[in-house]
C-alpha cells in the first residue's frame, strides 16, 4: 500500500491540508449521498416490498416477488425486446445518416456553415414540444403528413401512430430526425481533427471519394464513433419522453418501451414493482454498455497488436 | 347597472388573475383561464350577496386538474366568492389532467400541506381515505342543515353517495367531499347524421353494431365510431361501461364480499367482444385515444358516434366546434342477456379538504359556495351555476342542469343517465390500479394483440394480484 511519505503524514501542515481537502470534498459527497446513493438504496429496498401509492398501510416486505412477477409478465419481456430492437435500429440509422451528413458538411460547398447551424435546430427542441408537434403532423385525418401524402403525392391517408404495425417505426423516424444532426456534428468534429498532413498524403496516394472516407477517415475517427455510439445507445435504451408524449406505449402495447412501461407501473401506484423494474432497466443499460466497452477494448487491443506485429 | 365597491373589487381580482396568466407566454390554456376570470367578473357585477363575511380572512390554495371543466370553473366562480369573502385570498393551482390525478396521490401520500382544497376524481376517494387524507365534512355541515337538505334534494342520491363512501372503509355518514361537477358515460351521436339516415340512437349493443355499419363512410372521412381506447384507465372505463350494461361486474359479488374478480365471464366476453367488433368502424385515433383526442375528432366532424363516452359539455360549446348544435347525447346501450340493462358509469370531480391543509373553515366555506344552488337565502345564487356552465363546466345539481338543458343537450344526457347511474369503479383504494391494469388488457385486445379470452383471463389474474397485495383476501 502506498501513501504520502511519513514526514508529510505527521506534519501539522499535512493535517490541515487533509482537513481542507475533506471540507472541499464534503459538498460533492453530501450531494452524491443525498441525490444518488440514498435514492438508489431506497429504491433497492423498495423493490423488495409491496408499497402501493394508493394505500401505504398495506406496505410490507415480499422478498423477490416483484422480480419474479416481472419475469413472468409477457408485457415486461415485450418491452425489453422492443427497447433493445429500438436502440439497435435507431442507433444504426443515426450513425449511417449522421456519417453521410458529416461528409456533406465537411465538404467546402457554399453555405455549409449556415447548414451546420440549421441542422442543429432539432437537437435543441424540447422532446415534449417536439413530440406534441409530430403527433399533430401524424394525426390520421387532419395531419400534415397525410395531407402531403394524399394531396401532393396521391397516396392514401394512413394512421401512422394508431396502427400497431407502424407506430414504432414512426417514433423511430422522429427520434432519428432529432438526433442524427447531433451524431453528424460530433463525427464532423472528429473528421476536422484529422491532421492535414494525413489528408494531403492520402491525396498524393490518389485515395479519394468514398475510398478516402472508408480507408482513412473511418479508422482515424474510430474513438469518436465509439463514444457517439455509447452516448446514443444509453440515451435510446432509457428513451421515455418522446415515447410517452407521442404514444404512451400504445396502440395496445406496440410501442411500450421499457422506461414507459416502468412509468405506467408508477402511474398505477405499484411503487415496489416500479423500483424492481427500474433496477432491471439499470442492469440492462449497464449490461449493454459493459458488453459494448468490452468489445471495444478487445478490438482496440487486437488492432494495437496488429500494428505492432 | 349600478356598480358598487365590491364590483370594483371583483373586477380588480379578475384583472389580477388575467395579468397573472399573461406572465410568460399567452397560451391557449392561459387565454381560456383569463376569459373564465372575465366571465366571473362580469357575473360578479350583477351579484349582490345577502351576507358579506368581511371578518373572515386568510389564503386558500385549491388544486385542480386544468381545463375548462375543472380549474376554469373555479376561476369563473372566484369573483363571486370574492364579493362574499372580500378578505379571503383564493389561489387556484392546476396541472394537466393526465398528470394531476397521479400528483394528487403523490401529494397526499407525502402528507403535503400545500393545498387546502383539492378537486379529485370519484375513483380516487377510497385511496385518499386509505391515506387518511380526507377530512370528514359532517361536522362542518352541522350548522348548515337547510343548505344540506337543499343539496340532498337537488343532487341525485346515488351520485351524492359516491362522495360519502358509505360502502367503503369509512365509517357510515363520513362525508368525504362535495361534488359540483356531474358526469356519466353516455351515448354521443350526431343528430343530423342520424336524422338523415332515419335512425335513432341504439338501445342495445347489437343495435350499436348495426348503426355503426350503416353510417360508416371512411371514403368521405366520416368514421362511425370513436372511443377513448388508450392503454390505461381510458380503455378500462370503456370495458367497465360495457360489462355493467351486460349485467356483469368487476368482482363476483360486488359490492362488498370477497372481491373475487369476475371479468372472464359471459358478460365480460360479450362486453369486450362488442368493443373489439366495433373497431371495424372506428376512427383511426380510437386505437390510442384519450378523451381529448375523441373530442377533437367529434368536434371536427370526422367521427359521428360513440356508444360510450365520458361526458363533456365541450361538444355543445360554439367556441369549440361548429357542430355544437348537432351533438346530442342519450343514455348508454344495454346488452341482450336477462341481467342486462341501461347502466351509466358515473364519475365526476369532488372537492375534499386534505387532512394536512390549513384554513379548514374558510376552505369549507369556499367548497360549500361552489356547491351552492340557486337559493339566495341559503347563500347561493343562480350566477354560480351560470359561471360554471359559462366557463365550460358541467353540474351535478338537477335544478341547474334543467335550467341549462335547452342550450346544452349534454345536460339532457346527464339528466337521463343519473337515474341509472352506477359507480364507475369499485370503492376500494385499488380502483385506479384496477382500471389501469384492465385498460392495458382491453387495449391489447381491441388492437388485435391478444384475443378476447386471453385478455379477460389476464384481467382477472392481474386484478386478483392487486387485491391480494391490498390485503383483501387475508
Amino acid at each position: 500500500m502506498t501513501g504520502p511519505p511519513a514526514y508529510f503524514r505527521s506534519s501539522q501542515l499535512a493535517r490541515q491540508q487533509r482537513k481542507v481537502a475533506y471540507l472541499l470534498l464534503a459538498p460533492a459527497v453530501i450531494i452524491l449521498l443525498a441525490l444518488a446513493i440514498y435514492p438508489l438504496i431506497y429504491a433497492g429496498t423498495l423493490s423488495f416490498r409491496v408499497d402501493p401509492l394508493y394505500n401505504p398501510k398495506v406496505a410490507r416486505f415480499i422478498g423477490w416477488r416483484n422480480f419474479t412477477d416481472l419475469f413472468e409478465d409477457s408485457r415486461f419481456w415485450t418491452s425489453i425486446q422492443l427497447t433493445l430492437s429500438w436502440a439497435f435500429i435507431v442507433v444504426v440509422i443515426q450513425m449511417v445518416l449522421g456519417f453521410l451528413l458529416a461528409i456533406m458538411l465537411d465538404s467546402k460547398i457554399r453555405g455549409s456553415g449556415l447548414l451546420r447551424s440549421l441542422i442543429l435546430i432539432p437537437v435543441f427542441i424540447s422532446p415534449v414540444a417536439m413530440g406534441l408537434n409530430w403527433r399533430f403532423i401524424f394525426e390520421p385525418v387532419t395531419g400534415l403528413a397525410n395531407w402531403i401524402l394524399s394531396n401532393g403525392l396521391g397516396f392514401e391517408k394512413y394512421s401512422w401512430l394508431s396502427h400497431v404495425d407502424t407506430a414504432l417505426t414512426t417514433l423511430m423516424l422522429v427520434d432519428c430526425w432529432q438526433w442524427t444532426p447531433f451524431v453528424a456534428l460530433i463525427l464532423l468534429a472528429g473528421m476536422q481533427s484529422i491532421s492535414p498532413e494525413i489528408v494531403e498524403a492520402a491525396r498524393l496516394d490518389r485515395i479519394r471519394g468514398i475510398k478516402f472516407y472508408i480507408k482513412i477517415v473511418l479508422p482515424l475517427i474510430r474513438p469518436v464513433i465509439m463514444v457517439v455510439i455509447l452516448i446514443r445507445l444509453v440515451d435510446e435504451i432509457r428513451m421515455f419522453d418522446l415515447n410517452y408524449i407521442m404514444t404512451e406505449g400504445g396502440p395496445g402495447s406496440s410501442t411500450l418501451l421499457a422506461s414507459t412501461y416502468d412509468y405506467t407501473i408508477f402511474k398505477h401506484g405499484h411503487l415496489g414493482l416500479m423500483a424492481a423494474c427500474g433496477f432491471l432497466i439499470l442492469l440492462l443499460i449497464n449490461g449493454v454498455v459493459g458488453i459494448f466497452l468490452n468489445t471495444l477494448y478487445r478490438s482496440e487491443k487486437a488492432a494495437r497488436q496488429e500494428n505492432i506485429s | 347597472m349600478k356598480f358598487k365597491d365590491r364590483d370594483v373589487f371583483a373586477y380588480d381580482n379578475a384583472q389580477k388573475s388575467i395579468e397573472h396568466e399573461r406572465k410568460g407566454a399567452f397560451t391557449r390554456r392561459r387565454m381560456l383561464k383569463a376569459s373564465a376570470a372575465t366571465l366571473g367578473a362580469t357575473l360578479a357585477a350583477q351579484f349582490a350577496p345577502s351576507t358579506v363575511y368581511g371578518d373572515v380572512s386568510g389564503t386558500i390554495v385549491h388544486f385542480a386538474a386544468s381545463g375548462k371543466r375543472l380549474s376554469n370553473t373555479l376561476v369563473a366562480v372566484k369573483p363571486l366568492f370574492d364579493k362574499v369573502f372580500p378578505n379571503v385570498k383564493l389561489e387556484v393551482v392546476s396541472k394537466p389532467v393526465s398528470e394531476a390525478l397521479t400528483q394528487i396521490n403523490t401529494y397526499m401520500g407525502s402528507k403535503s400541506s400545500a393545498f387546502d382544497v383539492v378537486s379529485a376524481d370519484h375513483a380516487q376517494f377510497a385511496a385518499l381515505h386509505a391515506m387518511d387524507a380526507l377530512t370528514d365534512l359532517g361536522p362542518y355541515l352541522k350548522d348548515s342543515e337547510a343548505w344540506l337538505a337543499d343539496y340532498d334534494e337537488d343532487v341525485p342520491q346515488m351520485y351524492r353517495e359516491m362522495w360519502n363512501i358509505p360502502k367503503g372503509p369509512a365509517p357510515p355518514g363520513f362525508i368525504a367531499g362535495l361534488a359540483p361537477d356531474g358526469n356519466a358515460m353516455m351515448t354521443f351521436y350526431r343528430k343530423d347524421v342520424f336524422d338523415k339516415a332515419g335512425i335513432k340512437p341504439p338501445k342495445t349493443w347489437p343495435e350499436v353494431l348495426e348503426v355503426a355499419k350503416e353510417i360508416h363512410d371512411p371514403a368521405r372521412e366520416r368514421y362511425a365510431y370513436c372511443a377513448a381506447m388508450a392503454r390505461n384507465f381510458w380503455a378500462g372505463y370503456q370495458y367497465f361501461g360495457a360489462i355493467v350494461s351486460w349485467g356483469g361486474h368487476t368482482f363476483v359479488d360486488e359490492p362488498g364480499g370477497n372481491f373475487e374478480p369476475a371479468m372472464s365471464t359471459e358478460e365480460g366476453f360479450q362486453a369486450l367482444s362488442h368493443l373489439v367488433e366495433l373497431q371495424k368502424y372506428a376512427h383511426p385515433v380510437t386505437a390510442n385515444a384519450g378523451e381529448d383526442e375523441v373530442n377533437r375528432v367529434f368536434g371536427n366532424g370526422t367521427a359521428l358516434f360513440s356508444p360510450l363516452s365520458w361526458g363533456t359539455a365541450v361538444l355543445n360549446d360554439s367556441s369549440y366546434t361548429d357542430l355544437y348544435r348537432e351533438w346530442n347525447m342519450a343514455v348508454s346501450p344495454k346488452g341482450t342477456t336477462p341481467n342486462s340493462d341501461h347502466r351509466a358509469l358515473t364519475g365526476g370531480f369532488g372537492f375534499f379538504l386534505p387532512t394536512w391543509g390549513g384554513n379548514k373553515e374558510t376552505a369549507f366555506a369556499w367548497s360549500k359556495f361552489m356547491n351552492s344552488g340557486d337559493r339566495e337565502d341559503l347563500g347561493g345564487s343562480p350566477l354560480i351555476a351560470d359561471a360554471i356552465v359559462g366557463a365550460g363546466g358541467q353540474l351535478s345539481r338537477l335544478s341547474t342542469l334543467k335550467r341549462w338543458s335547452d342550450r346544452k343537450p349534454f345536460f339532457n344526457g346527464l339528466l337521463e343517465s343519473f337515474p341509472v347511474c352506477v359507480n364507475s369503479s369499485p370503492i376500494v383504494p385499488e380502483a385506479y390500479a384496477i382500471m389501469g391494469a384492465v385498460g392495458e388488457e382491453v387495449a391489447d385486445a381491441v388492437n388485435g394483440q391478444k384475443d378476447v379470452e386471453a385478455a379477460l383471463k389476464a384481467c382477472d389474474k392481474r386484478v386478483r394480484r392487486i387485491m391480494d397485495d391490498g390485503g383483501h383476501y387475508s
